[in-house]
């Protein structure tokens, strides 16, 4: 059955880009820590030694926005500031979990793919009866940042495309248009890609609300019209963007995939899930290439 | 021993959390059930709320999103003053002093004929547009202390006013569509005794959906009478050690306590009815209605729940999601329009199906015990859990308030009860007169009929995280509390 996904997917590809596929999605497994894929990536985006100061990962890192609720954001003279509400008490994460007591105020992940254009998840977008004039989009949040300057947050105008899960297929993706050219920040552009089983991924987003974190992993498998990779992702990486380690192209955006978290019942709290990978379900991954196919079908450019 | 004279409990510490309990993961090769929704609404008074939902489920439909309704009627409002007589009430109803006859309508009649007529249209149109028609019993009365005499009674007469309300009201006969496919109903004000289970098979019910659940991920059973049981579910509102019944008059019992003692002027609210002239009071047990502020709080509540009860089941074991409301806008329309928009929000899921409860039955009539056992226990492959901020986790927080020696003391367990964040207070209606403590005799001598002794865990903001809340009857404090009172009767079992 696997095989049979694998080979829709290809042909979907196969009028968009010159990528090679994998006919063998579910070789290779190994045993791993549930949504933490093999070792833990999950890192500060400042902590990567191996990236920090190629272009190509600080311009990824730049264009990466978090989406808030605009109720946990509260104005302050020099701009926006939120609560103190915490990693730990909104997942019930166990107090020596690394990140319990981080503040978590994001709601989704997304990437700036023109001067006004925002990429992110459709169920980001899809969450309040008007998730536009709900949603405010703040760039530079990272580690330390307590207070953001008016200048880096921005409203949703409308939103510019859409496919949620329209006509039965599994899409879910929102560009959305600000009220105003996000300034300091250069666009990611957009440009098909290949996809093979292995490939290696990394993804930034704002992992359960904290700042902005680096997270990696591989293509593991291709299922109809997703990819399953084995990123290390959290709840509110959600629309994150999702690039290939080698090129620093975009590749997809996050979808969704496994629980992160299990209770531990002797401590009464919950602790990033551990299970054998062929007992995970991976993470999905919308396909940049998907995207743009449906951009294409609505004749819509970008 | 003067001690514990009067012993409350508010039981309501759960395993709250919003993720699902985990289960076996075996990659079974049992297909994953669809998510089925059940929307339903009891009573059915207003032609203008039919109106409303048959073209929402019109409008619904040419986006290709398919959302359909269960209507739960009471025949009470098939019958006006002038032939209400038809209808002779059974057994008795608990009062403050006791049990009362019933007599009459607790819900009063249908309007006129011309009303009714338009009521019965309605049903027969919604009938034909996929919506199911179920009985909510005649009268309206909680039949918590009928006989099995009691309810044959009612849904005799149930029966008879449908197969004569074209003479009973002089009105031009159609046919009714609906009148033989009735097969489920919901308990008025949920009240269930055991002769109720006797009698359903009799009047060819085949599913109860009067009982409420204590998880979210029930799967229902069949009673050894053959009689499906259809709960609705007992769940947790987010953020808060609170948890209710998903039922619109529940959340608004609990949530007028909530309000009332934080403005008690919201009681004195009147609304004239710009028709009519008529001046419409707010009731102490449900408000009608209240200013923008507090309705967008109340509403936005209810959302989430609704979002974390459906996130915990559509990414978990796909366990049916079961909602009953009411045409009654209370709280302004707030509980209304927070169904719509769950609606809105669910429907177009992949997976998901917003139909009636008797189409959902058909399903799981279709399966074999064994396929429904390896559906409860989730052994099948789950959907991917969309990586959006989810709902926040409850809190695990039990409050009790008990009388130790003329002292009034607010007991509190659970892992989130020792916040230092968190500040308890004992309150006589809206007036703090105590933090964990407070003087009974004090608080009795200040208190009029009908006032309300609450325990409160507040967190920093000022938020109710859980509270336990006494009425004052007859000079006495109640020894139950509102909110368990709003979850009386409740339990999973098909068997009664």
């Amino acid at each position: 059955m696997n095989k049979l996904w694998t080979f829709a997917f290809i042909l979907i590809l196969a009028g968009c880009s010159d990528g090679t596929q994998s006919a063998s999605p579910l070789l290779n497994l190994k045993d791993s820590q549930g949504v933490i894929y093999g070792d833990n990536s999950l890192t500060e985006v400042r902590d990567q030694a191996a990236l920090r100061g190629n272009p190509r990962y600080e311009l990824n890192r730049q264009a990466s926005v978090a989406l808030f609720f605009k109720k946990d954001l509260t104005k302050t003279d020099q701009g926006y500031t939120y609560g103190d509400q915490t990693v730990a008490d909104f997942f019930n994460t166990c107090p020596d979990y690394k990140y319990s007591k981080t503040k978590n105020p994001a709601s989704c992940s997304g990437t700036l793919i023109a001067p006004n254009l925002v990429l992110t998840a459709g169920h980001c977008m899809n969450t309040t009866k008007d998730s536009c004039a709900d949603t405010a989009f703040v760039f530079g949040f990272e580690e330390g940042t307590t207070e953001f300057p008016s200048a880096n947050v921005y409203n949703c105008k409308r939103k510019y495309a859409e496919s949620f899960f329209e006509k039965n297929t599994h899409n879910d993706y929102t560009i959305v248009e600000l009220d105003r050219p996000v300034e300091g920040v250069t666009p990611i552009s957009l440009n098909s890609t290949s996809l093979a089983v292995g490939q290696s991924l990394y993804t930034i987003g704002y992992s359960m609300g904290t700042p902005k974190k680096y997270a990696e992993g591989t293509v593991r498998a291709f299922d109809q019209d997703s990819v399953i990779t084995t990123l290390d992702e959290y709840f509110v990486n959600s629309g994150g963007p999702i690039y290939d380690k080698t090129t620093h192209e975009l590749v997809g955006i996050v979808n969704g995939g496994e629980d992160d978290f299990e209770m531990n019942q002797e401590k009464g709290c919950y602790e990033p899930k551990v299970c054998k990978e062929d007992e995970c379900m991976g993470e999905v991954m919308m396909p940049l290439s998907v995207i743009l196919q449906n951009l294409k079908d609505k004749g819509l450019s970008l | 021993m003067a001690k514990n004279l009067i012993k409350f409990a508010l039981s309501t510490t759960m395993a709250l959390s919003v993720f699902a309990t985990p289960k076996a993961q075996a990659a079974a090769s049992l297909e994953r059930p669809p998510q089925f929704i059940l929307l339903a609404f009891d009573g059915s008074y207003m032609n203008s709320t039919w109106q409303y939902l048959r073209e929402y489920t019109q409008k619904r439909k040419a986006q290709a999103v398919d959302t359909r309704f269960t209507f739960f009627i009471n025949p009470a409002y098939l019958l006006y003053s002038e032939n209400s007589s038809y209808y002779t009430a059974p057994g008795m109803h608990r009062t403050a002093q006791g049990l009362v006859r019933n007599k009459g309508s607790a819900i009063g009649w249908g309007g006129n004929p011309r009303e009714i007529e338009k009521r019965l249209g309605n049903m027969n149109g919604a009938f034909k547009e996929g919506h199911e028609i179920g009985s909510h019993a005649v009268g309206h009365w909680d039949g918590s202390t009928w006989s099995a005499d009691d309810w044959n009674s009612e849904f005799k007469q149930f029966d008879a006013i449908l197969d004569n309300v074209f003479t009973l009201n002089h009105i031009t006969q159609f046919p009714l569509q609906f009148r033989n496919s009735i097969v489920g109903f919901r308990a008025p004000q949920l009240g269930i005794s055991p002769g109720l289970y006797e009698e359903l098979p009799n009047f060819g019910i085949k599913y109860d959906t009067s009982k409420v659940a204590k998880n979210m991920d029930y799967w229902p059973e069949k009673s050894s009478r053959g009689t499906w049981n259809f709960p609705l579910a007992r769940i947790p509102i987010p953020g808060t050690a609170k948890s209710y019944p998903t039922m619109d008059y529940n959340f608004c019992a609990n949530d007028t306590l909530e309000l009332l003692r934080k403005d008690p002027s919201l009681l004195q609210l009147v609304k004239v009815n710009p028709e009519t002239g008529k001046t419409k009071k707010n009731a102490a047990d449900c408000l009608s209605f209240v200013p923008a502020e507090q309705k967008a709080f109340i509403k936005n509540r209810m959302i989430k729940a609704y979002q974390g009860y459906f996130e915990n089941n559509y990414y978990g074991n796909r366990a049916p999601i079961s909602i009953g409301h009411h045409f009654s806008p209370w709280m302004d329309g707030a509980y209304f329009e927070a169904m719509i928009e769950i609606a809105d929000q669910v429907c177009n899921k992949p997976e998901v199906k917003c139909v009636t409860n008797s189409e959902f039955m058909k399903f799981i009539e279709s399966r074999t015990p064994t396929e429904i056992q390896n559906y409860r226990d989730g052994n099948f492959p789950k959907m991917p859990r969309m990586k959006s901020k989810p709902v926040a986790r409850s809190l695990d927080i039990a409050l009790s308030l008990e009388n130790q020696d003329g002292i009034l003391n607010a007991r509190l367990s659970g892992k989130d009860a020792n916040r230092e964040d968190f500040k308890t207070a004992i309150l006589l209606d809206s007036k703090v007169i105590g933090s964990d403590k407070a003087d009974l005799q004090s608080a009795l001598s200040n208190a009029r009929e009908g006032s309300v002794v609450s325990a409160v865990v507040y967190n920093s903001h000022g938020d109710e995280m859980q509270s336990a809340s006494y009425k004052v009857i007859n000079g006495q404090i109640q020894q139950q509390s509102v909110e368990d009172h709003m979850m009386e009767g409740h339990q999973d079992e098909a068997d009664e």
